[in-house]
């Protein structure tokens, strides 16, 4: 237990061509999630591969970015995708299924973006 | 073969008891572990609070100038937590629920303590 | 070609009591396409940890999932353990170990009892539920709550099992094999079953692996890809191998779950064997500082959570990605080609559980 992770830092414009590696390597997506912290804000990225072996990488990103979409290489994507449009306000570009912000219908728009520190004021 | 499957089970049906418990006439027993509701003994209680900082739904409410500790059964989720970390060992897992209510708009909330005051 | 008609599928009790809604694309009476919509019981609570300290998070984590609600709170101690990078007791592991697989056997019991209802069996579905109901009253004598158990905690568990409860656990469980026996035969064997179930639905194995299928969808497909292979909490000390089916139909996911569900009694015996005396529990200091990714294995498939904390007692966010979650996808690549009134049991075989998907 408790083994060592590590986070590899990756860009916006690199995501698709790192998806389309881990494909080769015989890797397959189980996550992306956001996290906003008051000071920070980014997006993992998790790969699999079938020996249970995971890599994560860590994609810097600020509310109103727009990304491209990795669900071209990786169909389950669009589903995470479309949350975290949803849930942060990070836009995505050519996801395979684009509900258009009406996956989560909160009402307040974008309502994870905001972080608890700064609701409290 | 199928019919000795189906045979059986009818038979079971037919003369075994029945699988449901027969509620009003018999009542369920509970376990000793079973967590229904939580208890204060006042008199044990030093109303420091803790219990009400460290409830996950917020139902507890301690005020040590009037020396009063109240929870809210609508709030309350028996989660255990509120017991597990009294230091003064006043709290305690009741077996029996909460009794069934119907308005939801009045608070069904416990008192104890010197200033009693019942909202439901 | 037919013309083509688009027909609404659910969200008011597609299947199950689960808001799951798909807009089905038909060309007379098969399905060519399907889009999924979900939303319907977002709770965000996975915002609350920014105002829930990370002891107290464990209760709001459980009660994400009214089914796996162990394992939600297992996985959640067990990334907070990650980041602080502790080693809970041996018995701890064990008990942990006990109480997921107990979740396991009933959660099959319950999807089995659903699928039957899907096709219509309705006394099969209440026998599968009645026997259930044992392994509900073990859950009330061990932890106290039939659903909800709150016995995890960081650095371990709440409550001991003495040996003698243990005994009797088996003892029932044995009772519950038994009974369950009569009742899988009619999953396995029945006519009428198969008649409905073999060859809808196949997802090849190819395609689970693309569209990232988890669990026994993945595992109905071929692929021998289990979680508890990672040796977290006990399994590392427990022998068993992940069970597989070839084809792919919803015949073959429904056998995935019924043989699990021999196989998880079996763990059971074995943890209940091998269970070593001890402490429950380690003492946690401090608040956790750093980012963890567990993963666990639920009935459902694999499940991930995320958590990052920085150091003070509430944790800047904690992400859980259910098994639902990832299997949406596979439900899609299912549904084109299959019959209108095979719909619903299609959407059943992933074992949807939509409320913990949104959180």
């Amino acid at each position: 237990m408790a083994e060592v992770q590590t986070f590899h830092p990756v860009t916006g414009s690199e995501i698709v061509n790192t998806a389309k590696n881990m494909l080769k390597e015989g890797y397959r997506l189980i996550q992306i999630c956001c996290t906003k912290t008051p000071t920070e804000m980014d997006i993992i990225y998790t790969f699999e591969k079938l020996n249970l072996q995971c890599e994560n990488f860590k994609l810097p990103v600020n509310v109103g970015d727009t990304l491209p979409s990795i669900s071209g290489v990786f169909f389950a994507a669009f589903l995470y995708e479309n949350e975290i449009h949803d849930l942060y306000g990070v836009n995505f570009t050519g996801m395979a299924v684009d509900f258009k912000g009406t996956l989560y219908e909160t009402a307040v728009k974008q309502a994870f973006s905001m972080t608890g520190a700064e609701n409290k004021e | 073969m199928a019919f000795n499957v189906i045979g059986k089970t009818v038979m079971k049906s037919l003369f075994g008891k029945p699988a449901t418990a027969m509620y009003p006439v018999i009542k369920n027993e509970f376990y000793p572990n079973t967590r229904g509701n939580i208890e204060v003994a006042i008199d044990k209680c030093n109303f420091c609070g803790l219990c009400s900082r460290r409830c996950p739904a917020g139902a507890i409410e301690v005020s040590k100038p009037d020396k009063k500790w109240e929870i809210d059964r609508t709030r309350c989720i028996v989660c255990n937590f509120c017991v597990q970390v009294c230091a003064r060992d006043s709290l305690s897992t009741q077996r029996h629920y909460t009794v069934p209510m119907t308005d939801k708009s009045k608070r069904i909330s416990t008192s104890y303590g010197q200033t009693v005051q019942e909202d439901a | 070609m037919g013309e083509r008609t688009i027909i609404p599928f659910g969200p008011q009790h597609p299947v199950l009591p689960e808001p799951l809604h798909l807009d089905l694309i038909l060309e007379d009476e098969k399905v060519v396409g399907a889009v999924p919509s979900i939303g319907f019981v977002h709770r965000g609570l996975e915002k609350l940890v920014e105002k829930r300290d990370f002891h107290e998070m464990m209760y709001v984590i459980e009660r994400v999932c009214g089914i796996c609600s162990f394992i939600h709170g297992q996985g959640y101690v067990q990334t907070i353990e990650g980041i602080f990078g502790l080693e809970i007791p041996d018995r701890a592991k064990f008990l942990r170990t006990i109480w997921a697989e107990l979740s396991r056997v009933h959660s099959h019991l319950l999807w089995l009892g659903l699928m039957a209802d899907a096709y219509g069996f309705e006394s099969l579905f209440m026998h599968c539920w009645r026997v259930r109901e044992k392994v509900l009253d073990i859950f009330e004598e061990t932890t106290g709550g039939r659903v909800i158990f709150s016995v995890c905690k960081v650095g371990g568990v709440w409550k001991d099992i003495d040996n003698e409860t243990l005994k009797r656990i088996v003892e029932v469980l044995n009772v519950v094999e038994q009974e369950s026996k009569a009742l899988t035969d009619v999953f396995i064997k029945d006519f009428t079953v198969q008649k409905r179930t073999r060859g809808v639905g196949v997802l090849s194995y190819q395609d689970a692996i693309d569209v990232g299928a988890v669990g026994p969808t993945l595992r109905g497909s071929g692929v021998a890809m289990d979680l508890r292979k990672l040796g977290y909490a006990a399994y590392g000390e427990l022998n068993f191998e992940p069970i597989v089916e070839k084809d792919g139909d919803c015949y073959a996911r429904t056998i995935v779950r019924v043989r699990e569900l021999y196989q998880s009694i079996d763990l059971i015996r074995q943890c209940v064997s091998k269970i070593p005396d001890g402490e429950i529990e380690v003492k946690v200091k401090g608040n956790p500082k750093g980012e963890y990714v567990s993963r666990l294995e639920q009935p459902r498939g694999q499940v991930v959570y995320y958590g990052r904390a920085n150091g003070t007692k509430y944790l800047e966010r904690f992400r859980v990605r259910t098994p639902t979650f990832a299997n949406i996808p596979a439900l899609l690549k299912m549904l084109p080609g299959a019959d209108l009134a095979d719909v619903p049991l299609l959407a059943l075989t992933i074992d949807p559980c939509i409320s913990c998907t949104e959180r």
